[in-house]
């Protein structure tokens, strides 16, 4: 029994050594020398690093670079150089060649294939049609994130998509054809989308990452003509009411807008008083030109109960 | 004592117990029937909005300035034209509120209504270079395009509505109009034949929110890309034949306009913004060296009229102009297509006296004239330097 087990002791201790022997022989190089690309997939025209990494504790080696079949003679010994990447569609290659002292060579290369990938994120928060402008993520949101990869004549349904949010893994895994999602904003400030997409054989043909503001719901008040609409200049701290009344519409800029169509609290406060909504449109309020002239507080809230930070408050002063 | 000393005295004691008894009786009761009243009784407040009470709207600087206002209305949108190629310009606009049109001349200031038909909270209306119609767009729940057919050697009106939910629109040479609606999770591209009433499908965008860049016509280039936020990074493409391809063009910021065969583009780089022109046949990227908003610029052939602003846009730049947080006051500056040097042609806010934030400009008949509209008050105004001659007089 004491014979089997030390047996087998020495077969699970040797057996690694003959491997690495193996891979030693052959030039001296192991896996731990690699090139590295930074970013792993370069967009079309874009810089990239490319560096060697030697972990291997050797005695070191002559570096010589070469970029699409051109050697680099000026970057010679250099541990990373940095190269622009060809338009998208192109097909190149970083070749950095290691001769060792005693003349033998180990060529590291890798494929800079450059394709476009996009991801378009659409917050699905408020703000006016007048607005110009992309909406805004808030924390507890949903946000819609389309990535278009620039790959002429093949559909999403030729790739594999594995999305993380904030290196979490979306839906548990790869999505075939994927390039759709949709998630909920999470509490941080920031959050990183980072977006691997593979051809169905495994191989991956580009990944992105990018950083997601999150901000909070912004109020700000226009004034709502009968003939023109609403006007598209923000009212600052105060509004003068000129005729005998006036329509204000307080706009919930980047507010969720499932909390903007179904708020938990929606108020209109006059001079510290809670005043009841009267018309159609409840982010609006008419006011009407009573008493002596001055000058009073406007207030407007919106909250939801549920969702931490999806509200906003905020008045304006207006003189008569 | 003197009788006008007790009157006068009379009456301010009058005042003061109609004062004491209105603000002891008008308690929580008398306010909540009231509609929404304001109960003014804080007047230390120090605030005083004399921008709004001195709004200088419907101000118009004299005639005998290469700068001046055209009209006193508010202005949805409006077209330059000249009867004959040697002949000054004049101009179709069409009255925010109403969409009412109206025909302008400039030398004498002369301006005749041509179309009553009424279309309420009309905010955006184009015109078909051969004046037979206008389309209009009313700020109604379903934001309607209404399409008005003009008179052309007649006396006759008519008007029909063809498209609902349309968040851009333009109108070609030959009277086709280009227009985009929102899907759940894309956008579809239509052109429509106003003569022949034919409609068809153009492209189909993969995402919603987008801006889309009209070509001339609908077999043109046009590009698109989704809308401009400093916060998330933008990506300019091209649709050709139907085809969406994807341009160099990308940043944080992007907002973009295109002539065809040149795009104008600006987006951050870094904590400053930076404008560019890209040439699509070359692949040629011209760093500018005023940073425009491609909003407030006109470009022809790669040869670009801006407004340009000394105020220095922030981080959150355009955002807060687009949300009317923040307003311009703009100089006109032109730039040619191959040295990418901008020159001054005129600080509009010393010439006109009013503070001029530019929106859709235009430059006229080879530049010898420049429209635009002051954002906000959407008055209409011409320029008629020698834009091309002047440059770098400055």
């Amino acid at each position: 029994m004491s014979m089997r087990c030390l047996s087998i002791f020495l077969l699970f201790i040797l057996m690694p050594l003959s491997l690495q022997a193996q891979a030693l022989g052959d030039g001296f190089i192991s896996s731990d020398i690699n090139l590295e690309l930074t970013p792993t997939h370069p967009q079309p025209n874009d810089s990239f690093t490319a560096t060697v990494n030697d972990y291997s504790g050797g005695v070191g080696a002559e570096i010589n670079w070469y970029y699409n079949g051109t050697q680099l003679s000026d970057r010679n010994n250099a541990r990373s150089i940095t190269l622009t990447s060809g338009d998208a569609g192109s097909k190149g290659a970083v070749r950095a060649v290691l001769v060792y002292q005693d003349g033998s060579t180990r060529a590291l290369v890798a494929e800079v294939n450059p394709v476009y990938l996009d991801i378009i994120i659409e917050p699905q928060t408020h703000v006016p049609s007048f607005y110009l402008g992309r909406a805004l993520p808030s924390t507890g949101s949903t946000v819609n994130a389309t990535a278009l990869i620039g790959t002429p004549g093949l559909s999403s349904a030729a790739y594999y998509y594995t999305w993380k949010i904030n290196n979490k893994v979306h839906q548990g895994g790869p999505l075939r054809g994927g390039n759709e999602i949709s998630f909920v904003m999470p509490q941080d400030s920031t959050s990183v989308l980072s977006l691997e997409v593979t051809t169905l054989a495994g191989v991956t043909v580009a990944s992105r990452a990018i950083s997601i503001p999150s901000v909070a719901p912004k109020l700000l008040f226009y004034e709502v003509s009968t003939l023109y609409g609403l006007e598209t200049k923000a009212i600052a701290s105060s509004f003068a009411l000129i005729g005998n009344s006036a329509t204000l519409r307080a706009e919930p800029y980047f507010l969720s807008s499932s909390v903007f169509n179904q708020p938990d609290i929606l108020s209109w406060k006059v001079a510290g008083e809670e005043i009841g909504i009267t018309g159609a449109n409840p982010y609006e309020v008419t006011l009407q030109k009573t008493g002596f002239p001055g000058t009073t507080d406007i207030r407007f809230h919106v909250r939801s109960t549920d969702i931490i930070l999806q509200g906003a408050e905020k008045g304006i002063s207006v003189s008569i | 004592m003197k009788p006008w000393i007790l009157i006068v005295g009379g009456i301010v004691l009058t005042l003061l117990l109609f004062f004491w008894m209105f603000l002891f009786f008008a308690g929580d009761d008398a306010k909540a029937d009231l509609f929404n009243a304001l109960n003014f009784g804080d007047t230390t407040g120090e605030d005083f909005p004399f921008e709004d009470i001195f709004d200088t709207t419907g101000e118009e600087v004299g005639n005998a300035a290469a700068l001046r206002q055209l009209s006193l209305r508010r202005v949805a949108g409006y077209m330059p034209y000249a009867a004959t190629a040697s002949s000054s310009a004049s101009v179709y606009i069409a009255e925010a509120g109403t969409g009412h049109v109206y025909t302008i001349d400039p030398a004498s200031g002369e301006e005749n209504r041509i179309s009553n038909i009424t279309i309420p909270t009309a905010v955006r209306a184009v015109f078909s270079s051969d004046k037979t119609f206008a389309v209009v767009q009313s700020a109604d729940s379903s934001d309607t395009l209404m399409v008005i057919l003009l008179p052309h050697g007649s006396s006759t009106l008519d008007s029909y509505s063809i498209a609902a939910d349309t968040f851009s629109f333009s109108l070609t040479d030959d009277n086709v109009l280009l227009y985009a609606e929102q899907s759940n999770s894309s956008v579809i591209a239509y052109s429509y034949n106003l003569r022949e009433k034919t409609k068809t499908t153009l492209f189909t965008l993969p995402f919603r929110d987008a801006t889309i860049v009209w070509g001339s016509g609908a077999a043109a280039t046009h590009f698109a890309y989704p809308k401009t936020s400093s916060q998330l990074e933008g990506y300019m493409y091209q649709i050709k034949k139907g085809v969406m391809s994807r341009l160099p063009i990308s940043g944080y910021g992007l907002s973009a306009i295109g002539d065809g065969q040149n795009v104008l583009f600006t987006k951050r780089s870094g904590d400053v913004y930076q404008t560019m022109l890209y040439k699509n046949e070359s692949k040629n990227m011209t760093v500018l060296e005023n940073s425009f908003l491609p909003e407030k610029c006109s470009l022809i052939s790669g040869n670009m009229l801006c407004a340009f602003s000394t105020q220095a846009y922030e981080a959150t730049s355009p955002d807060s102009w687009y949300s009317g947080e923040v307003t311009y006051s703009d100089e006109l500056w032109y730039t040619d297509s191959n040295g990418g040097s901008s020159s001054l042609l005129i600080d509009l806010e010393e010439a006109s006296g009013r503070q001029l934030d530019v929106v859709s400009l235009r430059a006229f008949n080879n530049f010898s004239a420049a429209f635009f509209l002051n954002k906000i008050d959407q008055s209409v105004w011409i320029y008629e330097g020698d834009i091309v001659g002047n440059s770098g007089d400055n």
